[in-house]
């Protein structure tokens, strides 16, 4: 019937960005083989869902931020500080639960940090998780000196979330279906998700309508963190040690990686638009490109000087959508 | 007012304490040989936290400093080991400066991207860049001994860092205090609206401001190609934190129109010394950036504390 | 008649202006002569500020000429103005605040050094110097302006548009926040500047003002000139008759329904700065109006009502119970409801679909159960709601910056149908709307009243609250001036009461 029809367009409509990603990625999937033929094989297939994977579950923790308008520069460290803590902690003799446990409070612990010192603080999102990445980045290193940390007696329930499978799929992709499922159900679904948008899109509209802007805010920089932990937590779980990094500027860390995911992903950094799926989507595409440069040759660095292409060409995309928000908003010059 | 001149007081109260704390904390603090360690080194510091000094006074922010300098660095340094003049070395630097400014301020100006992430993209991009420029690892070679002598000479006794920094922030004062492109940064940063309704052309200040930033980025790299003799790639990283520390700590207010590089020259002093009373007491160097860090934090919250407006706020602010 | 014919500086014909759907402006011919202090009066919304942005190069007039001294201008800048001789001191005081009051006067001609690209300090001073002795002002120009108190900044504002010599000056309601004093010290200013010849516009509410130093008043209407008269043609009210004289026509509903218990009690109600011993009470199903010009502290009751405001003083009431109210979260826990006066920037998500921006208040008590919302109820009730207020739009899923003035504010009334609200506290609700949204948005209005709900309607147009209002409280200076039933109201009494002395 008439409903039916009328349903598909709204989908569609809707959904116009998402859309135009999946078939991004389609395409690079078609084509991608055919620039190499290590793609197809099944280590490399293995290799770009757990790096998917990794980027992913942080790109939408980093969603939710950019979601309220704000940013987290520092989940790079958090991933760092989680990886150290927990290898520690299990050479030490803790049990996994405890571990895991401490982990996320630990995490829970930065994005309350974060989160406060940007509601309440009233100091900039960039300033604030800049600072942090660099305070946690130098806590890893006084603790490490730079050097790795080699597990010891890591009991193999650890080891199985980051190296075994269920069936023919490695669990760090299970669990980053799981964690879409859950993110994706919340924002469609549960009030929370709806707070986000509207707190992004207009904050004083928000607390006009009686929407708790502070407590919103707080928390998506604590989800921020907490999907950085279990990403962190994944990827020392596939080694079993932790490896510090010396790139010395994260700005080739992950939290460029999920950055990138969400842009492209169709979020704004204004706040208020985006979708966890086009996040997703994002991710995908992000980590398919990640995974083939190396196969056609392009270096690290050019990837880079790609990868910061690819942002500010998002970025531009997506400002010149909500400029034409904020010019009718600027039409406000009729004050009596 | 009287809060405003106790707040003026803050750097240089730091300062003597510094001093103070330092001479108990470590015997070879107060001796001339240190202090003149202190200012040589923190002449590429200086350069940079000018440059960050003019885009915090607009109340936007430059993230990409540290690429800029490891990218002239490396070309400098390319340039040096082929022989090449020195005037031309410090042109080409000069340029790229230039180029790497102008294109941060189009970005933030025309296509309308928030100053971090315009900065934070061209600082992957330029460190991107320079390793793909020396393939990854430092380049091979080292340069002349003449070309060492942009940074290791004396002038009239004075190592010739000194007179940089100097220099520097003398000719830095005269632009801010006493050019209308000075007053006009003052006031785009302290009025955006205000400064557009009579009149002065804010874009065209902002890329300027960022051109400023980008240049001294540029010559910041060309006395560290200098120090170190090589052109190593894996250098400026942390500068432009240490540059919005030194300039937070000098009274330079993030909200831009506050503070100024007097301020910053104090502001290097106290984060210079700190900086070498932990090297002295053999502090782990990776602890810096945690003091620097917390010292952004809280000068931060501190100086944002003012802004309670004119009280007459009808609506709860949010 | 003795007069020396002066001559016309500033002159504006025929000019228009169109803001989207609404007419600003229309028509309007002023003349402006050399050296008079020329004041424009009508209500708010009446085209006073939109007439001065105009002119001092803010706006761009979309029809009609403004000519200055006989010949055609066009400013795109407000600096074009300014260069032009046209100086404009808004509401808001323009000024850097951070830096000294010479610099802030000579911002973007600070003067040069001879062959030099420094600024010559001394001079800067000396001629910052010159301007407030000339003035008669005795301000030290090495300040910084946030270190003035109000009136001092004004001054400076003064003395900014004499030093770029000036042959208009324009002042939106200077006095505004200044105490008598510092209100004496204006005046004398403006003699100073009537002495330079300097033709002042200026733009207030207080007819003390206007008739002790008008030469001449414009009076505007609806955005229309009324009338220019010479300072003995005219007292008071002559001119309040043609700030507000109009015929009201019959567009309101008849409103029926019964006016009940008390729903709202305010108690001596106060917030500093803004307004004092506030005491009224609101039946269920009643309208009451609040009336009053800019500052006179009606909007700030509002907000204050709702929960918007810190360090109020005072008691509410609601349904007997004293209310507790320290954000908006609270108030429409509640039951109060508000509409804000600026739907764009205050209550609407422009970017986001309409089911998002109906539903947003009501969501933990209508639409969801333990937190995980029912996305059909909310598509039902939504439709309900938009079907009732007869809101054009392509479907739930389009977004506010797609739809009218009208139908936005629709969408934003809507909000407050979803659930049974107690009080509906309204600012200016069709501010902007059509003709054909606003009669729907009022029928409205009225059902809900009808239904039991108190209704309280901050409006700055007459006609609306005279039409929809079975009782106007009129509010000056922060003070409760009058309360008016349906009966007794007239334009004339409430501007009577509105009007500052």
């Amino acid at each position: 019937m008439k409903n039916k029809n009328e349903t598909r367009k709204i989908f569609f409509q809707e959904n116009k960005n998402e859309i135009s990603i999946a078939i991004l990625v389609v395409i690079l999937l078609i084509v991608s083989p055919m620039l190499s033929e290590f793609f197809l094989s099944s280590a490399n297939i293995l290799n770009l869902l757990r790096q998917t994977a990794y980027t992913a579950i942080a790109a939408i923790g980093m969603y939710f931020v950019i979601l309220i308008g704000g940013i987290d520069l520092s989940i790079g460290s958090t991933i760092q500080i989680v990886g150290m803590a927990s290898i520690i902690m299990l050479n030490h003799g803790y049990s996994m639960g405890i571990t895991i446990v401490s982990i996320l409070l630990l995490s829970v612990g930065c994005g309350l940090i974060n989160g406060i010192l940007v509601t309440i603080g009233k100091l900039q999102p960039f300033v604030v998780t800049l600072v942090m990445k660099e305070i946690m980045a130098g806590i890893v290193l006084i603790t490490t000196g730079g050097a790795s940390i080699s597990g010891q007696s890591i009991p193999d329930s650890f080891m199985v979330i980051g190296t075994g499978y269920i069936g023919i799929v490695p669990i760090p992709v299970i669990i980053m279906i799981l964690v879409f499922i859950i993110a994706f159900f919340v924002m469609k679904k549960m009030i929370y998700g709806r707070l986000l948008f509207v707190c992004g899109s207009n904050r004083r509209a928000a607390y006009n309508s009686g929407v708790n802007v502070c407590m919103i805010q707080i928390s998506a920089y604590v989800l921020c963190s907490l999907c950085a932990a279990v990403s962190g937590l994944l990827i020392v779980a596939r080694t079993g040690a932790f490896q510090p990094s010396t790139t010395g500027q994260g700005a080739t860390g992950m939290e460029m990686n999920a950055i990138a995911a969400v842009v492209i992903g169709g979020a704004t950094l204004a706040g208020g638009v985006g979708t966890v799926t086009g996040t997703m989507l994002g991710a995908l595409l992000y980590g398919i490109l990640a995974n083939l440069f190396p196969l056609i040759g392009v270096s690290s660095y050019l990837q880079q000087l790609i990868q910061g292409l690819i942002i500010l060409v998002a970025v531009i995309i997506s400002v010149k959508d909500s400029q034409s928000i904020v010019q009718k908003m600027k039409v406000r010059l009729r004050k009596l | 007012m009287k809060k405003r001149e106790i707040t003026q007081m803050i750097p240089v109260a730091m300062l003597i304490i510094l001093m103070i704390a330092g001479s108990f904390l470590s015997a070879n603090f107060l001796t001339v040989n240190n202090f003149s360690n202190i200012l040589q080194y923190a002449v590429e510091s200086a350069f940079i936290a000018i440059g960050m000094t003019f885009v915090l006074l607009i109340g936007e922010i430059d993230l990409s400093v540290g690429s800029v300098m490891a990218f002239a660095s490396v070309i400098a340094a390319k340039m040096a080991l082929a022989k090449q003049n020195i005037i031309l070395i410090l042109l080409v630097v000069l340029l790229i400066g230039l180029v790497c400014g102008i294109i941060n301020g189009f970005i933030i100006t025309q296509l309308r991207v928030e100053p971090f992430m315009g900065t934070l993209v061209m600082m992957m991009v330029m460190r991107a860049c320079t390793f793909l420029f020396t393939g990854g690892g430092p380049l091979t070679g080292s340069v002349d001994a003449s070309f060492k002598q942009i940074i290791k000479g004396n002038i009239a006794n004075i190592p010739i860092g000194i007179w940089y920094v100097v220099i520097a922030f003398v000719i830095a004062y005269l632009v801010t205090a006493k050019t209308r492109f000075g007053r006009h940064v003052y006031a785009v940063g302290g009025g955006e609206e205000t400064a557009k309704l009579f009149g002065v052309r804010v874009e065209r200040i902002k890329m300027m401001v960022y051109a400023v930033s980008g240049i001294l980025a540029a010559l910041s790299g060309l006395l560290v190609t200098a120090r170190i003799g090589i052109g190593e790639p894996r250098t400026g990283y942390d500068y432009e934190m240490t540059a919005i520390t030194i300039c937070v700590v000098g009274g330079v207010s993030m909200n831009g129109g506050k503070g100024g590089v007097q301020g910053t020259f104090i502001g290097l002093m106290v984060v210079s010394m700190i900086k070498n009373l932990m090297n002295l007491m053999n502090i782990d160097v990776n602890g810096q950036p945690i003091v620097t860090g917390i010292i952004i934090l809280v000068t931060a919250l501190v100086v944002t504390r003012k802004a309670k407006g004119s009280g007459r706020e009808l609506v709860r602010e949010i | 008649m003795g007069e020396q014919k002066r001559e016309v500086v500033l002159e504006l014909k025929g000019l228009k202006k169109v803001f989207g759907e609404t007419t600003v402006l229309e028509d309007i011919d002023i003349t402006f002569l050399k050296g008079e202090f020329h004041a424009l009066v009508g209500e708010n919304g009446a085209g006073k500020s939109t007439i001065i942005k105009t002119i001092s190069g803010v706006h761009k007039p979309d029809g009609g000429q403004i000519l200055l001294y006989g010949k055609k201008v066009k400013f795109n800048t407000p600096n074009d103005a300014q260069r032009a001789g046209i100086s404009t001191l808004f509401q808001e005081i323009q000024e850097i605040p951070e830096m000294t009051v010479a610099e802030n006067i000579f911002l973007g001609r600070e003067p040069r050094r001879s062959g030099s690209v420094l600024i010559n300090k001394k001079q800067l001073n000396q001629d910052a110097e010159r301007i407030m002795e000339e003035l008669g002002l005795s301000i030290d120009t090495t300040q910084r302006m946030c270190e003035l108190p109000v009136s001092g900044r004004k001054m400076v504002e003064i003395a900014r548009a004499v030093s770029q010599q000036a042959s208009v000056v324009i002042m939106d309601e200077p006095t505004a926040n200044l105490n008598a004093e510092e209100i004496n010290a204006l005046f004398r200013m403006i003699d100073a500047l009537k002495e330079k010849k300097i033709t002042v516009i200026y733009i207030s509410h207080r007819m003390n003002e206007v008739f002790s130093l008008a030469d001449r008043v414009t009076v505007l209407r609806d955005g229309k000139k009324i009338d220019t008269l010479d300072s003995n043609a005219y007292d008071e009210k002559s001119l309040i008759s043609m700030m507000i004289g109009r015929e009201l026509t019959e567009m309101y509903p008849k409103r029926q329904g019964e006016i009940g218990e008390v729903v709202l009690d305010v108690h001596n109600f106060s917030l500093d700065g803004f307004f004092q011993d506030i005491s009224f009470q609101v039946h269920a199903g009643e309208v009451v109006g609040l009336a009053g010009l800019d500052s006179s502290g009606a909007t700030a009751v509002t907000k204050a009502l709702f929960g918007l405001c810190s360090k109020t003083r005072g008691e509410v009431f609601c349904g007997g119970r004293r209310l507790n109210i320290k954000n908006p979260l609270d108030s429409i826990r509640q039951k109060l409801a508000y509409l804000p006066e600026d739907r764009k920037t205050q209550g609407l998500f422009l970017n986001q679909n309409l089911i998002f921006n109906y539903t947003i208040s009501s969501l933990w008590t209508r639409f969801s159960k333990m937190g995980v919302i029912n996305n059909r109820e909310e598509k039902e009730r939504t439709e309900e709601v938009t079907k009732a207020l007869k809101v054009k739009t392509k479907g739930l899923y389009s977004r506010p910056n797609e739809l009218s003035g009208g139908n936005q504010q629709k969408v934003l009334l809507g909000r407050w149908m979803l659930d049974d609200y107690k009080v509906l506290i309204l600012e200016e609700p069709t501010r902007g709307v059509d003709v054909g949204a606003k009669s729907e948005i009022y029928s409205q209005i009225n059902q809900l009243a009808k239904k039991g709900v108190a209704v309280i309607i901050y409006s700055t147009e007459m006609m609306e609250l005279l039409g929809m209002s079975d009782r106007i409280l009129v509010f000056s200076t922060g003070q409760l001036t009058a309360s008016l039933s349906k009966e007794e109201a007239t334009q004339e009494k409430i501007m009577q009461y509105a009007l500052v002395r």
